[in-house]
């Protein structure tokens, strides 16, 4: 039971690791890029991003007893197979990093811009570590109940932000060449849809109600694209272009403007708290990717062993979020130029690889 | 053992729960509601009105205002606040910041070498009124009480929100809006002045709020125009309502027309201005379509009001009026300061991308000031409040 899930639990999963880069990476790349056409970048990608989407349910059904780790290993050999999962786990360890650096830079330049990161990301760390002890089922009822409550904020956000839309700051249309906006769509894919591979390290048979999984992680994957979308028409039609282009984090200052029936008012941190929730549930979901990849590769079999070595492997991962990236400066030409191409590259390289070496029936 | 390890870790735990790192008590903080922003001799000097002062605690009445404002020189505005809070006691807060107000010699220099600070501060929220001062130093403002208010930024406030309903002389713009319109292309910001009438060192003493006629106040009746980032000059009452008619900006509007040797004057509600522009030969020609509902509130002379040519002719008298005072408005921008303040240019740009290209460079001297307008005002006078007649036309029946 302890590494049972349901698609419940999963299209909750889907859709918090989908919208975790919504503040700080989407309304980011896609306002410096390309401002006002965001939108339609969003629109591609989205159908663009069915492809791995596909893929990876394919991969899930190919052996139901098998996690991506052990599907690796039995496809191309245990030599192989060990080093594949190794790429793979230094992709899910820079989601990770980078989710969990937005997380803490998030928190320490717009709410508490005194207090040192270190102090933030040590206050996370202690009910991440406890999550991923608990295991499966206990991270996917947690992300369900985030899931919840981020959605009762997201209705409060749509309220308090709908009557001050103005469609005109999204003109003119197509300012910008097509292909702007077409690489803009492909540098979204890597943050929306491939991280998603994450959730193959949940075998097919531990998953309750197997038969809903392809309809949950699609409806899951095209909503959370509805709200990306959503954000982003919020951001440009309500601060303008130029305003959103200024900010940090356009995201969390268009929620200042939310007035809900002229009472509810100053209300931006409490609605924040939603992508707080989304990139805390994607970074215990892949440290639990991580968790499945030392279990399986090196077959740690004590229970103790494997906690500690993963409550170190977390320490490590995020105190490094506050190593490798020295400021947001760095972190933003990391966004745009370096790590699209890498996450791209490796996580649809593998799962490229994998689907001929099944469909060539070589294995 | 478990709960050996529940004891352990909220023992841990107690440690990093016990609240904010670097919190300040509310004790502490000088609530912060109005800043105003000056220049001297190339420095800035930044004032904070702070709202929640200690001084006169024991025996305060309701009149009597609880602020005191603090003054800070810098090279830039950062330090001016360095300066400032060295002579505070308190931590400066600005989230309940209601007004900024910057001095007429500050803004001719250019706003964007002041607006950084309180952009990129975090705690500030953006959301509050930036207007200009006109013939006076901007703390000035700040220190000008009022007998109805208990913070003079309150009374600032108070006053752009009230005179947009009820005088429509104002531009209510927020602060991140008005940056917003000095990055836009095609559109240039205008922000309000107010000035300080009567005497104005005896207005920042509480004894004024003692007498039944305050010494000084402040009057806020005109728009600064910018090109942008830079104040360029001033709009006059009339001008005013014109630029915010054009500009949607309207809540009633009164407006007076000659009649016979004496005035008329009608409350204009609904204001609403539909433009379009249209390209003949490659040239913008802009089509303005104001439409207005009038009520007649003062005629001081002789006319038959239950005669419906009588009728008309007063409409087509207030529709003239307008016409004037938006022609006079179309002219400032265009002639006088060459800036496009009405955001035609925006329009364009907007909604027709390839012509604003071409349009672009030569936009602010030579296209806008030569724009033709094809205006049409259209006021339908439907009430005359509770007379049916003049005063004048029923005492020559009588």
């Amino acid at each position: 039971m302890k590494d049972k899930i349901s698609t419940l639990q999963i299209f909750s999963l889907c859709w918090q690791i989908i919208l975790s880069s919504a503040i700080g990476i989407i309304t980011y790349i896609t306002i410096f890029t390309v401002k006002q056409d965001g939108w339609i970048s969003i629109i591609i990608s989205c159908i663009l991003g069915l492809i791995p989407i596909i893929l990876y349910l394919y991969l899930m059904k190919f052996r139901p007893e098998m996690n991506f780790m052990e599907l690796n290993e039995y496809l191309f050999g245990k030599i192989f197979g060990k080093i594949l999962n190794s790429i793979i786990v230094i992709l899910i360890a820079s989601y990770i990093i980078l989710y969990f650096y937005d997380l803490t830079n998030f928190i320490t330049s717009q709410y508490l811009h005194k207090t040192p990161n270190i102090f933030v990301i040590f206050i996370f760390i202690i009910p991440i570590i406890y999550l991923l002890l608990q295991g499966l089922n206990v991270i996917g009822r947690t992300s369900f109940i985030l899931f919840i409550f981020g959605l009762i904020l997201l209705i409060l956000t749509i309220m308090g932000l709908i009557g001050q839309v103005d469609i005109n700051n999204f003109k003119p249309v197509l300012e910008n060449s097509f292909g702007d906006i077409f690489n803009t769509s492909l540098t979204i894919i890597p943050y929306t849809s491939l991280p998603l591979i994450m959730l193959l390290c949940i075998p097919h048979k531990n998953i309750i109600d197997a038969n809903k999984l392809n309809k949950r992680v699609i409806i899951a994957y095209l909503m959370s694209f509805i709200i990306l979308l959503l954000a982003l028409i919020f951001v440009i039609s309500v601060l303008g272009p130029e305003l959103a282009l200024l900010y940090q984090f356009p995201e969390f200052h268009v929620l200042k403007r939310v007035s809900i029936g002229g009472f509810i008012e100053r209300v931006e941190s409490t609605l924040s708290l939603r992508w707080i929730f989304y990139m805390f549930t994607t970074v215990v979901f892949g440290l639990y990717f991580i968790m499945q990849y030392v279990k399986t590769t090196f077959q740690v079999r004590k229970k103790n062993i494997l906690n500690f070595i993963v409550i170190i492997i977390s320490i490590i991962l995020l105190m490094a979020s506050n190593w490798i990236f020295k400021s947001n400066t760095q972190s933003n030409a990391m966004i745009l130029k370096v790590i699209p191409i890498f996450l791209s590259v490796i996580s649809l390289g593998t799962i490229i690889i994998m689907f001929i070496r099944i469909k060539t029936k070589r294995y | 053992m478990k709960k050996a390890k529940i004891l352990v870790t909220i023992f841990l735990l107690s440690f990093i729960l016990t609240g904010c790192w670097n919190y300040h008590e509310l004790n502490d903080l000088a609530i912060t509601t109005g800043i105003a922003i000056d220049v001297k001799d190339d420095k800035y000097i930044v004032s904070y009105m702070i709202a929640n002062a200690k001084k006169n605690e024991s025996d305060s009445n309701n009149s009597e205002a609880n602020t005191v404002v603090y003054k800070g020189e810098g090279n830039s505005i950062s330090a001016a606040y360095i300066d400032l809070n060295s002579k505070n006691p308190k931590v400066p807060y600005i989230s309940h910041l209601e007004v900024i107000i910057i001095s007429e010699d500050a803004a001719r220099q250019g706003v964007n070498k002041m607006v950084d600070f309180l952009m990129r501060n975090p705690e500030s929220r953006k959301e509050f009124y930036v207007v200009l001062s006109k013939n006076t130093e901007a703390s000035a403002i700040l220190e000008t009480l009022s007998p109805l208010e208990a913070f003079p930024s309150e009374n600032v406030a108070k006053n752009i929100v009230s005179n947009q309903n009820d005088q429509s002389t104002i531009v209510v713009e927020q602060y991140s809006d008005f940056i917003s319109k000095i990055l836009k292309e095609g559109v240039n910001p205008v922000l309000s002045g107010i000035e300080i009438e009567g005497d104005e060192e005896a207005g920042k003493s509480e004894e004024s709020l003692k007498s039944s006629t305050p010494s000084s106040s402040i009057k806020i009746d005109t728009i600064g125009i910018f090109k942008d980032d830079i104040l360029l000059g001033w709009a006059n009452h009339n001008e005013t309502i014109g630029i915010n008619i054009l500009n949607n900006e309207v809540g009633s509007v009164l407006l007076e027309a000659k009649c016979d040797d004496q005035y008329m004057a009608s409350t204009l509600t609904n204001v609403t201005t539909s433009t379009d522009i249209v390209f003949e030969n490659d040239i913008p020609k802009v089509s303005l379509k104001i439409n207005a509902e009038g009520a007649l509130v003062e005629i001081n002379c002789k006319r038959n009001l239950e005669d419906e040519k009588v009728i008309e002719e007063i409409k087509k008298d207030f529709e003239s009026t307008l016409l004037e005072i938006v022609n006079s408005s179309i002219n400032l921008a265009q002639n006088e300061y060459k800036s496009d303040i009405f955001g035609y240019g925006d329009m364009i740009h907007k909604n027709n991308l390839e012509k604003w290209k071409t349009l672009k460079d030569s936009w602010d001297e030579t296209t806008f000031p030569n724009l033709e307008f094809d205006i049409n005002v259209k006021i339908s006078l439907s009430s005359k409040g509770s007379f049916e007649q003049t005063i004048m036309e029923a005492k020559n029946e009588r």
